[in-house]
């Protein structure tokens, strides 16, 4: 258990203490005025009989007709004599004048706000006050007053009455203590249900920032579905995220050094010609250069793929016409295809304008024609055509070459990606960088690139970017 | 005389530039390109010794290699990428008489083509001198160096080139202990270089075709700091 568990333990287990004693005391206190009244009320028979003929005295004679009987009755004992009824108005004063004794006073407020609730207690209202009608219980030390024999000393009206034995024995401790002890329970388990969580992200953190990436928290979340959840998921996307960029980061440095290695093997080949056979030195220095020339290539495509994948496409804003770019690539394109004996064909009939880098695509545009010039065997074209819609350009680059395997066509986009087809990657000039750059810039400029095997044989690079508003 | 190298490489301009190279320098050498063509031809007999690549697309360098050793034991020396020690291991482990990390001189490769070959050459003219004994025995296990064949208690035993050496080697100091120094230059034909494990992984390869002593530990014991030794029963 961590900290944060006992923090939250012991603020949970607080608030949860403070309300159930809080409310303990509440009803407690409550309680205790609920049954001081009986103290101070006479609720037996006798006692509300008299009280209720005083309030009918009150309602139907007025507040003299009540002082009379009320007075009667305190002198004369016989047929009128009976417990002495107490009528209080609003002010706290007696009819009579007589004296309240403090336990009256103390309930009085309480006894006003629900007189209907308390048997033995009449409120009645006559000449502009509300009274309280009631006996109050009077005891004497030597038995019951209702058994006082009348001449003998008067009951002291409002006297003290005995100490009764404690009810509730103070405040009520067991189910205070049970509270708290469930409270403390649902502490523990609201502590936990929050803190687990956090300490499996914590673990999970920790095995992130140690290189190990492929633990996963919404295994540990289960069915929840809360902030703390949404906060797992996010860290398993990313995770899984960050392990596969640094996936095809590890494959593209393996395959880079592979790369680099291909005109390093061949320089040293042909230093180790030099010198065996120092006659045909321009032979091998030509050869020298060749290589020398094929690694700055490389060596500058990387960059420009290293630059895309940084989102550092530089200034895209330009406006470009696609069908004179296509021209110019298929111009250079129709050369190299002529030195082996195959044709271009491309015919645009309209302009279709993008906004973009031009060099860029330029680079995007020419990687995929070169791709098929090499690839369509001699004797065959590469058909290239360009299609204007209404929002988007599409750019088609078919060859008549051996195609790529069906679950290969998505890989041909993968820097260094070679097929499983040897024939095709003999040359030494291609290093499989030329689609992936191409796709690259396309989406840099919120276009598609796809690939398709062509029905009649051949590989189908289409690109779609969206043409400009203007 | 002209022993026949065939190369194997994906890079055609690579191994034009290396046949230049061996052929000036008296070897007679062939050159395929891809793996299947690869297996057919070392498999045909007419090659003293295979130069593989490792890496090459479709079939690796190290599945050529396994097919090339379920059937024959023909000297195969491998390229291998610089620092990958994996790949180096597994092509010792399936029987590659030895490696040479790529980009390398073509005069390396030329050097270590001549060791491989002259070790399959060598005892011949060791037998003809009278330097060396027409046959070494020790226990059960006997070697015909002149015919390259050995046998396991009158089995005989399938060895590569390479591992037949260093059997030998072995052989005839049986019990005592031979450092890895002399058995990389003997066997080998090469000075060890640091860090290099190929004597390790061929003496593995020996340990397995090699029953072992009836206390089941191996008949070729691991010296520490030493070398290794073929225990005399």
């Amino acid at each position: 258990m961590g900290r944060l568990f006992w923090k939250f333990f012991a603020f949970f287990w607080l608030a949860q203490l403070t309300s159930v004693i809080g409310l303990g005391v509440t009803f407690w206190l409550r309680n205790e005025m609920q049954q001081r009244i009986p103290d101070a009320v006479d609720a037996s028979p006798p006692a509300a009989f008299h009280s209720a003929a005083a309030a009918a005295t009150l309602r139907h004679g007025g507040i003299d007709a009540l002082r009379s009987l009320l007075e009667e009755s305190r002198q004369e004992a016989g047929l009128l004599s009976g417990p002495p009824v107490f009528a209080i108005d609003e002010t706290g004063s007696e009819l009579l004048g007589r004296a309240l004794s403090p336990e009256i006073v103390a309930v009085l407020d309480s006894l006003a706000a629900d007189a209907e609730k308390h048997s033995g207690v009449e409120a009645v209202v006559a000449g502009g006050h509300r009274y309280l009608l009631f006996v109050p219980p009077h005891r004497r030390p030597d038995g019951p007053a209702a058994d006082a024999p009348p001449g003998g000393p008067g009951p002291q009206l409002g006297g003290t009455p005995q100490p009764r034995p404690p009810r509730g024995g103070g405040l009520p401790l067991m189910p205070l203590g049970a509270g708290a002890l469930v409270s403390l329970v649902f502490a523990a388990l609201l502590a936990w249900y929050v803190a687990r969580p956090i300490r499996n992200l914590r673990s999970a953190f920790e095995a992130a920032a140690d290189g190990r990436l492929e633990q996963r928290l919404a295994p540990t979340m289960g069915r929840r579905r809360d902030e703390l959840a949404d906060l797992g998921r996010d860290f398993d996307r990313m995770a899984s995220r960050l392990k596969s960029l640094m996936d095809s980061q590890r494959r593209l440095l393996h395959d880079v050094s592979h790369e680099l290695r291909s005109p390093l093997a061949r320089l040293q080949a042909a230093i180790g010609l030099v010198r065996q056979q120092p006659e045909r030195i321009d032979d091998f220095v030509a050869r020298l250069e060749r290589e020398s020339g094929r690694m700055d290539t490389l060596v500058s495509e990387l960059l420009t793929l290293s630059r895309l994948e940084a989102g550092m496409a530089g200034k895209l804003d330009e406006s470009v016409d696609l069908a004179e770019l296509l021209g110019d690539v298929v111009d250079d394109a129709r050369f190299e295809a002529a030195a082996r004996g195959c044709e271009v064909e491309f015919s645009a009939d309209q302009g279709a304008s993008v906004r973009g880098n031009a060099e860029l695509l330029h680079r995007a545009i020419e990687n995929i024609v070169r791709n098929a010039v090499k690839h369509t065997p001699p004797g065959s074209r590469v058909e290239i055509d360009l299609a204007p819609g209404s929002e988007q350009v599409i750019v088609r680059v078919a060859d008549a070459g051996p195609g790529v395997a069906d679950a290969e066509l998505k890989s041909i986009f993968v820097p260094f990606f070679r097929g499983s087809s040897a024939e095709a990657n003999n040359s030494p000039d291609g290093h499989g960088l030329g689609l992936a750059i191409s796709q690259r810039v396309v989406e840099a400029h919120q276009g598609t690139i796809s690939a398709a095997n062509r029905p009649s044989g051949g590989l189908c690079v289409t690109v779609s970017l969206p043409l400009s508003a203007a | 005389m002209s022993a026949k190298v065939l190369l194997v490489d994906d890079d055609v301009e690579l191994i034009e530039m290396l046949r230049d190279y061996l052929q000036r320098d008296g070897f007679a050498v062939d050159a395929v390109h891809d793996g299947a063509s690869a297996v057919t031809a070392a498999l045909s007999g007419d090659y003293a010794i295979a130069v593989l690549d490792v890496m090459m697309p479709g079939m690796s360098g190290i599945e050529v290699l396994r097919q090339i050793r379920a059937k024959s034991v023909i000297p195969v020396l491998m390229l291998t990428a610089l620092g990958d020690d994996a790949e180096r291991v597994d092509g010792l482990e399936l029987g590659a008489d030895d490696y040479v990390p790529k980009p390398c001189t073509p005069r390396e490769l030329a050097a270590r083509i001549r060791a491989i070959l002259r070790r399959t050459a060598g005892a011949e003219s060791d037998v003809e001198n009278g330097a060396a004994p027409a046959v070494v025995s020790v226990g059960d296990l006997v070697l015909w160096p002149e015919q390259r064949r050995a046998a396991w208690a009158e089995q005989p035993l399938d060895l590569t080139c390479t591992e037949f050496n260093l059997l030998e080697v072995l052989a005839r100091h049986a019990g005592h202990a031979v450092s890895k120094d002399k058995l990389s230059e003997q066997g080998l034909g090469r000075a060890l270089s640091r860090f290099d494990r190929s004597i390790d992984v061929h003496v593995s390869s020996i340990r397995h075709k090699l029953a072992p002593l009836a206390d089941g530990r191996s008949r070729i014991q691991t010296v520490f700091r030493k070398g290794y030794q073929l225990v005399r029963e």
